[in-house]
Parts: C-alpha cells; structure tokens; sequence
C-alpha cells in the first residue's frame, strides 16, 4: 500500500508540475512582458528602461531560473495581479471559492441520491421498466451537453413557466436549476459504473452462496452485494470531480454564478491571463489533493490494494 | 424393435410481425445506425442539402420563426438566428464540421497510441512503467481550463483545438491497446512466433496489432462522442473554434443572448450535438458487446 500511494504521489506532484510548465510556458509564448508596456523607443533604442525592467521584474535572467523563481511564488500562492482589476489573483480567486463548492457540493449529492438508488434498482429488477428508465438516463445523460440542458432548463422552467430564476445567486431555489445542469453529465456515469458493477457481484459467487444459504434478498443486495459494488464508482470519483470541475466551467457561464469557472472564461474574454493561470493552478491543485484522498480512501475501503502492494 | 415416427411434429408457429420487428430493433443498434446514417450523409452532402449558404445573413429574416408559426416561413425551415443565417443550413453544415473534427483528432490519436500501448504492453519492464506514467499525468491535466489558457494566448484557432484534443485523446487509446497487448502477448500463437524467430516489429504488426483492432474500433466509436461533446463546451465557452466556422456549439453560444425571442437558434443545434453523441454513444456500446459477448450481461 506504501508503494502504491507512494506512485500516486509521485504522479500528482508530476502532474501539478507539468501544469505549472505549461502555464508558466504559455505566459513566455505571448512573449517578453516588456514589450507589452513599453513604448518601441523603449524596446529597440533607448534600453535603458527596457535594462531597469529587466533587473527589477527578473526579466533578464534566463527562463529556466525566471520559472524556477516564478514557481517558488507560486507555492507561496503569490499569482501576481489581475490586469483588469488591479489587486492579487488569489485574492480574485479565493472569493469566487465558496460559491464554486457549494455549486459543486450540491450536484455531488444531487447526482449520488439519483445515480445510486436507480443503478441499484436497475441491476437488481433487470429488464423491467426500471432497468430501461436507468439505462436511458445513463445513455441520454451522456450525450447532453451541459450548456445546451442549462438553456433549455432555463427556457422552459424561467422563461415559460416562470417557476424559477433565470440566473445568478440567492435563494435555495437560484440552485436547482443550476445543480441539475452541473450533476446530470456525472449522474449517468456514476449511474452505468453502479449498476454495472452491482450486476457483476449479483452474479458472482459469494452472491450466490448467501442466496443458497437462505439468506434473505434485502440482505443479499444491501449487504452482500452493494457495499462491494460501491468500490468502482469511488475509484471513478476522480473522473466524477473532473467532470464537475470541468461542468463548473460551463455550468457557471450559463446561469451567470459567481464561481471560479466563470471567472476563468470572463478573465479569457478580458485577456487577464494572470487570472487564467491563477485559476488553472488552484484547480489543478484542489483536484490533485481530492484525487489523493481518494486513492486513499479506496486503498482503505478494499484490502486487495491494501494488501496487493501495487496498482 | 420398432420407432415411432411423429409424422406431426408440432411446428413452432411464427412469431408476429411485431415481435419479429422487436427483437430486431433489441438485436442490432437501428436506431443509432440510422442516427449515424443522416449525420454521414448530411455531413457528407451538405452543400447538396443545405438550402442555403450557412454563413449567409439576411438581416431582414434576423430571427425568423420556424416553419410552423404563424408568421413562419418555408425559407427559413426552422427558423433562423440574430443574423438571418438559416438555421437549417447552419446545423447542416455543422455536420460536416463535426464529422471532419472528430476524424482529424481520432486519426492523430490512432496513429500515436496504437504504436505508444502496443510497446508499452509488449515490452514491459521499465518502460512500460514510465511510458504509463507520462498517460497518467495527462489524463489529470484540465483539458477545459487548459484549452481556456491556450486561447489567450492563441486566439481561436482550429489547428490548436485539433491539438488539444488529440493530446488528450491518445493517452485513452494507449491504455486499451496496452491492455490488449498484455493478454495477447502471452498467448501461445505469440509464443510460437516468437520460437520460430520472428522480428519483434514483426510480431507487434501481424500478431498482435490484428487482436487489438476491435478495441480500438470499439474506443474509437466511444470517444467520438465525448470529443464531439468537448469540442462544442469549447466552443461554447469562446474557446474553440473559430467563429467563422458553422460548429454547433458555437450556435448554441450566440443564440443564447436570443433565447427568449429565437429559442431555435441555440435549441436545434444542441439538440444535434446530443443526437449525434448519444448515437455514437450508444453504438460504441454496443460494439463493444458485440466483440465481447461476455459483456453482454451487464451492459
């Protein structure tokens, strides 16, 4: 188990690292900052400024050093400023946060209420009307764009109706609409992992044991059956906080949320790159630190990794 | 000793039309063939079927309803957008767009990670070990976000999409052909081949690629949808493609700001994006049971 958390680390550090070359890259491929904000007199003729920027921002060191002293603030959470607002990035950020989980949170439990219960019934009552409701939610919530379900929630639910707000947050009911839109895509993935998975240990053999044995159908399938069907979809709960992570983006820009996902796009229309990275990492890293916690979580909840060693 | 021959055995009767129709329709994938069927040959004919130039606007007919309003006409068959472009046409046109993209992305991640999984799986060891690490760390990277960052810095451009979305469509290839590879390779025809001195290029091309095809057709017809899917949130987000280009999730973008007086204008092309995904969807599934009947249970 040392070792298989061990290469997990390995990795996400990995990962977290590649990010940071990227976007650090990217911000060089726009070119020298300089020339942004300095005159062509300044850039070709007189460098005597162009000379004092370069000392003062770093700028005349090589890139390999400039990413390194670049990283170092980084870790420290220093993103530099928004252009457009003048202030620190993470501040920017961090007060997006909280509107962004809570989205976030909601279509979790929102996707997990409906995706279990239904995958269940669906393995359990095979070929019945169930079965079919479950699979088609599976099938057509896979191919739902989330932005064109957002558009079309809100044209028949606000627009028609008038049931519910059109956008932006406040009451609990400025959630539903969006929550639905941000859990549907995960819904029907979760929803296929578990009936799939339960349909395999319903036939596997310790299943029929406990049949044979007398052992009553409620506990076959909640206790025999379900808590070992449950250790698929928790490894795919990464890909579940990727598909939020990246719902989020859209999910937000449609319903005009306060989030992290909407400033990133608003920041790309605006041109703040330094907002973009800034978000670009923190996602990055929130992502890093749920995918270890899952990792470990199901090394806890199934003792073949526990005990195997290895993934 | 004497035999008895029933000289009436009982003939089954013959099922009804109906019940014939039914099993056909739950035995081979109609409805996503026929889904897929239109979408091929829209996309392939488009300049033959689409009534009018996708990017034509008329700005007398901006907004123009749909066929079956009252103040509808048969110009504009369901309707047209803020500019007077026919959406008919555009979804038409947004066809062809999406079948070239996704066969542009899906032919660069063949041609990387069929090669990339049959080494890793064949050769083992090492190498398998770091090549596999390089597919983790992409599959962890934020394909939305970093497609966000590339267009600052690019600006809407098709090649950089097409890039994007091949970098992160090989490592899925990858993973499926090196599993493949890991169980063949032990194989006793392998083995055989490999006693009787073939070439290591040798095995990997005649024995071993020849196995992995259905995984890959089956990953293949999977991952066009999910592609088509990410490139219109792209899109949609002003991050995709450019805008010159009739790609439906650029529709559904720009008739968004028209959604209470021109819902057709974003309503019609995200209603093909979620036909077209579902179909290739549903027949990636299929296919996949079809290769692996084991399957055929669960799925």
């Amino acid at each position: 188990m040392i070792r298989y958390l061990l290469i997990r680390v390995v990795i996400l550090l990995l990962t977290l690292l590649v990010v940071s070359v990227i976007v650090f890259g990217l911000t060089r491929l726009q070119g020298d900052p300089r020339a942004l904000f300095l005159s062509e007199y300044d850039t070709l003729v007189d460098k005597s400024l162009w000379n004092e920027w370069g000392r003062k921002y770093g700028l005349d060191k090589p890139v390999t050093v400039q990413y390194l002293i670049w990283l170092g603030k980084v870790t420290r959470g220093d993103f530099g400023d928004s252009f457009r607002q003048q202030r620190p990035v993470l501040d920017v950020v961090a007060e997006k946060i909280p509107n962004t989980l809570q989205l976030g949170l909601a279509a979790f439990a929102f996707s997990m209420v409906v995706s279990v219960p239904l995958g269940v019934l669906s393995a359990v009552r095979k070929g019945t009307v169930w079965d079919y409701a479950g699979r088609s939610l599976a099938l057509l919530g896979q191919g739902l764009p989330p932005f064109w379900l957002g558009l079309v929630l809100i044209l028949v639910f606000a627009v028609k109706l008038g049931w519910l707000p059109t956008s932006q947050k406040g009451g609990p009911d400025h959630f539903i609409l969006p929550v639905i839109t941000l859990g549907t895509l995960s819904l029907a993935g979760n929803l296929r992992l578990v009936r799939s998975s339960m349909l395999e240990i319903l036939d596997s053999e310790f299943v029929k044991l406990a049949r044979a044995k007398g052992v009553s159908r409620v506990t076959v399938v909640w206790k025999h059956a379900f808590r070992n069907a449950l250790i698929a979809p928790l490894t795919h709960a990464g890909l579940l906080l990727v598909g939020l992570l990246t719902g989020s983006v859209v999910t937000e820009t449609v319903f005009a949320w306060p989030g992290i996902g909407r400033l990133a796009v608003t920041s790309v229309t605006q041109n703040d790159y330094p907002v973009v990275s800034g978000v670009i990492l923190i996602f990055t890293v929130l992502y890093v630190a749920a995918a270890l916690v899952m990792d470990l979580l199901y090394a806890i909840i199934d003792p073949r990794i526990r005990l195997r060693g290895d993934s | 000793m004497e035999i008895t021959i029933d000289r009436n055995p009982t003939v089954r009767p013959r099922d009804s039309y109906q019940t014939r129709a039914w099993r056909f329709v739950r035995r081979w994938p109609v409805v996503p063939a026929f889904l897929l069927a239109v979408l091929l040959i829209t996309g392939l004919l488009a300049p033959v079927i689409a009534p009018k130039d996708p990017n034509e606007s008329n700005l007398r007919a901006r907004n123009a309803s749909p066929i079956w309003y009252p103040d509808g006409s048969a110009t504009h068959l369901l309707g047209a957008d803020h500019l007077g472009r026919d959406v008919v046409s555009r979804v038409i046109y947004g066809a062809r767009f999406s079948l070239l993209f996704a066969s542009l992305v899906i032919s660069i991640s063949t041609v990387i990670g069929v090669p990339y999984g049959m080494v890793s799986g064949y050769f083992g060891g090492w190498l398998d070990e770091g090549m596999m690490r390089v597919v983790d760390v992409i599959f962890a990277l934020p394909l939305i976000l970093l497609g966000l960052a590339l267009v600052v810095v690019f600006g809407q451009r098709l090649d950089v999409l097409i890039g994007l979305l091949a970098m992160f469509s090989w490592p899925g290839t990858a993973r499926q052909v090196r599993a493949g590879t890991l169980s063949l390779k032990t194989k006793d025809y392998v083995l055989a081949a490999r006693i009787s001195g073939a070439s290591t290029s040798r095995i990997l091309f005649r024995h071993i690629l020849p196995g992995v095809v259905s995984t890959v057709l089956v990953l293949t017809t999977l991952s066009v949808g999910g592609l088509i899917l990410t490139e219109a949130i792209l899109s949609f987000l002003g991050a995709g493609v450019p805008p010159s280009i009739p790609a439906w999730g650029l529709m559904v973008a720009d008739g968004r700001n028209y959604l209470t007086t021109a819902w057709w204008a974003s309503f019609f092309p995200g209603l093909a994006i979620v036909l077209t995904v579902t179909g290739f969807n549903f027949l990636g599934d299929w296919l996949r049971d079809f290769f692996d009947p084991r399957l055929r249970q669960r799925a």
